[in-house]
């Protein structure tokens, strides 16, 4: 698969989510049938890395995909003297709700590429609504193991999986 | 002044049922109970996913941990270099 090394909004009408397969079901099975639902109804955005070409003029296939969504993080309990420091709260931060390479693809250092994108473009994104960080929810300890290695601190354990973070200072250095 | 329509299918005895309920709640019908609980189920589905609510001592050190400005590691300074090269739009 060449690669079109543009991430552009998914359509279903032009990107083959059929096809993707990144060797974990549960991020198949969620560009296949619930990336798109949450774009319309507005829960999240996913983006795609298409492949250049298409085999027989048909849809594109999805080398890689991110999906992003604002939310926030809330304190269990807030004293008046804590929330006083706090003028934003609950405090908003963007999750990196999924990110997957093809199978095809990997091995190519996309993983990392696709990661750099995303956090550009919450960059972008913060620029108009205001985040402190970014969170991941890992799926397993590979995940861990890769966003650790990309500097992102554990956050807490939450349904069985690890919450990563990275600061928007941090993130804000590497693009300006 | 409720505009938008929503028809469904449903099993007859859980119809049956929630006339009944919806009767025993002084509702005027079927439908005004089925709005309520979608209302109100719907409210309770959103809030659950909008906000991650963590221990006062995790939400601490991550607040304490966002105001510090931390430099980029190696690794992600070299990720962002090698994107750069790879020229991704």
């Amino acid at each position: 698969m060449s690669l079109d090394y543009n991430f552009v909004e998914l359509d279903k009408a032009v990107h083959d989510r059929a096809v993707f397969d990144c060797g974990e079901v549960e991020l198949n099975t969620f560009i296949k049938t619930q990336a798109a639902r949450h774009m319309e109804v507005g829960i999240s955005r996913t983006m795609v890395l298409p492949a250049s070409v298409t085999p027989n003029g048909g849809k594109y296939s999805i080398c890689a995909f991110y999906t992003i969504a604002p939310s926030s993080i809330l304190r269990e309990t807030l004293p008046a003297a804590i929330a006083k420091k706090l003028p934003h709260y609950p405090v908003p931060v963007f999750l990196l709700a999924q990110m997957a390479v093809h199978t095809e693809c990997q091995g190519q250092g996309l993983g990392k590429v696709t990661l750099i994108k995303a956090l550009e473009y919450l960059w972008e994104i913060n620029a108009y609504m205001r985040a402190v960080a970014v969170i991941v929810d890992c799926l397993n300890t590979r995940a861990e193991q890769f966003y650790a290695k990309y500097g992102f601190e554990v956050l807490c354990h939450h349904n069985g999986r690890t919450r990563m973070f990275i600061s928007m200072k941090t993130v804000a250095q590497l693009f300006s | 002044m409720a505009t938008a329509r929503f028809d469904m299918r449903l099993d007859e005895g859980v119809k049956a049922k929630a006339e009944k309920a919806a009767a025993l709640l002084g509702l005027k019908s079927l439908s005004d109970y089925v709005a309520k609980l979608m209302d109100v189920d719907a409210t309770r589905v959103i809030a659950q996913h909008e906000g991650l609510m963590v221990d006062d001592d995790v939400f601490d050190r991550f607040i304490k941990a966002c105001e510090e400005t931390r430099k980029p590691n190696k690794a992600l300074l070299d990720a962002a270099a090698f994107t750069r090269e790879q020229s991704i739009k």
